[in-house]
């Protein structure tokens, strides 16, 4: 992870040198963008297209990772003024995208919540990966489509 | 955002991702829950009518993720008992929250936090922000009274 983020921090300082307006494009703006993208998740998810939510849900991952990283590049690092944005935005994320799943998905996305406001309590971090668990999901939800197990991830995906 | 943006974003999210359970029903369950959360607004309307805005500071725990945590496991009772109206009103209750946290400066961990968090996808001046609001809720009004209608949910 760390030699991830290095090398799109090298990647991102020329880039952020050559375009100075991008470097006005604030860590917290980018949350925001990945929080604006997940009504459209909802929406083709209930529609049940497939592919595009998966690459939708991908873009919006993409840009709560981007944002951390935009953030050290650019040395805003108060960590919890940090985590407080990422956390918060990825608890509401949830809650819109858990809006076209089943209730199982509502009921991991309230477990989530509460573990949230409970690390924030006693200050030590434990949540559920959920929207990266819901794409995984999802993938092997497309590939398993003529399989027989295929029934259950229905099931457990939009019935339950 | 201001109360009709929550209505017509809930009503939007009812109408496009949830058509199965559309109704006259789940309409009005749907806009009662999206602006609900706004009640807690009332206490500090006097200073609000001074200084032209609602703050941060005037959101009790109701109005940041405690408050969605309980909205949500009400919703998902009522769920047990009536799918449609329980969806309904976690659609209308997300949608107070998601478009809160886009467009307003937020504590979303009080009472446990105070800190303030702003994603910075609004302005904060006053008259631009009035002005993006306008706009945002004209487009949404617009787009639903366009689908519902198409629906034949409403009549011209």
């Amino acid at each position: 992870m760390v030699k991830v983020s290095s090398t799109v921090r090298m990647i991102l300082k020329p880039v952020l040198t050559r375009f100075p307006i991008l470097r006005q494009v604030d860590a917290n703006m980018i949350s925001g963008l990945s929080l604006a993208f997940t009504p459209i998740a909802y929406l083709l998810l209930s529609e049940r297209a497939i592919i595009a939510s998966i690459i939708t849900i991908f873009l919006v991952l993409l840009l709560d990772a981007l944002d951390g990283i935009v953030a050290r590049a650019k040395g805003q690092t108060s960590s919890e003024d940090g985590w407080m944005v990422d956390v918060s935005v990825d608890r509401i994320s949830e809650a819109i995208i858990s809006l076209a799943l089943s209730r199982v998905f509502i009921l991991l996305t309230i477990l989530n919540m509460g573990l949230a406001l409970l690390s924030c309590h006693y200050e030590k971090h434990a949540i559920i990966p959920l929207r990266q668990a819901t794409l995984l999901i999802l993938i092997a939800y497309y590939l398993l489509q003529s399989q027989p197990t295929f029934f259950i991830l229905d099931q457990i995906l939009f019935h339950w | 955002m201001n109360t009709l943006g929550h209505v017509f974003f809930a009503n939007l999210l009812l109408v496009f991702g949830a058509p199965s359970i559309l109704s006259p029903t789940t309409l009005i369950v749907t806009s009662i829950a999206s602006v609900i959360t706004d009640l807690d607004h009332i206490a500090h309307l006097r200073t609000a009518i001074k200084t032209h805005r609602f703050k941060s500071e005037t959101r009790t725990r109701w109005h940041e993720l405690p408050g969605l945590l309980l909205a949500m496991i009400i919703s998902t009772i009522i769920m047990l008992f009536s799918a449609p109206l329980g969806r309904s009103l976690l659609i209308g209750f997300v949608s107070h929250y998601f478009l809160d946290l886009l467009t307003r400066p937020t504590r979303p961990f009080y009472p446990f936090s105070e800190r303030v968090v702003f994603l910075g996808l609004a302005p904060r001046n006053l008259k631009k922000l009035t002005a993006y609001d306008t706009v945002l809720t004209v487009i949404m009004g617009v787009i639903l009274i366009a689908s519902l209608h198409g629906q034949g949910i409403i009549n011209s």
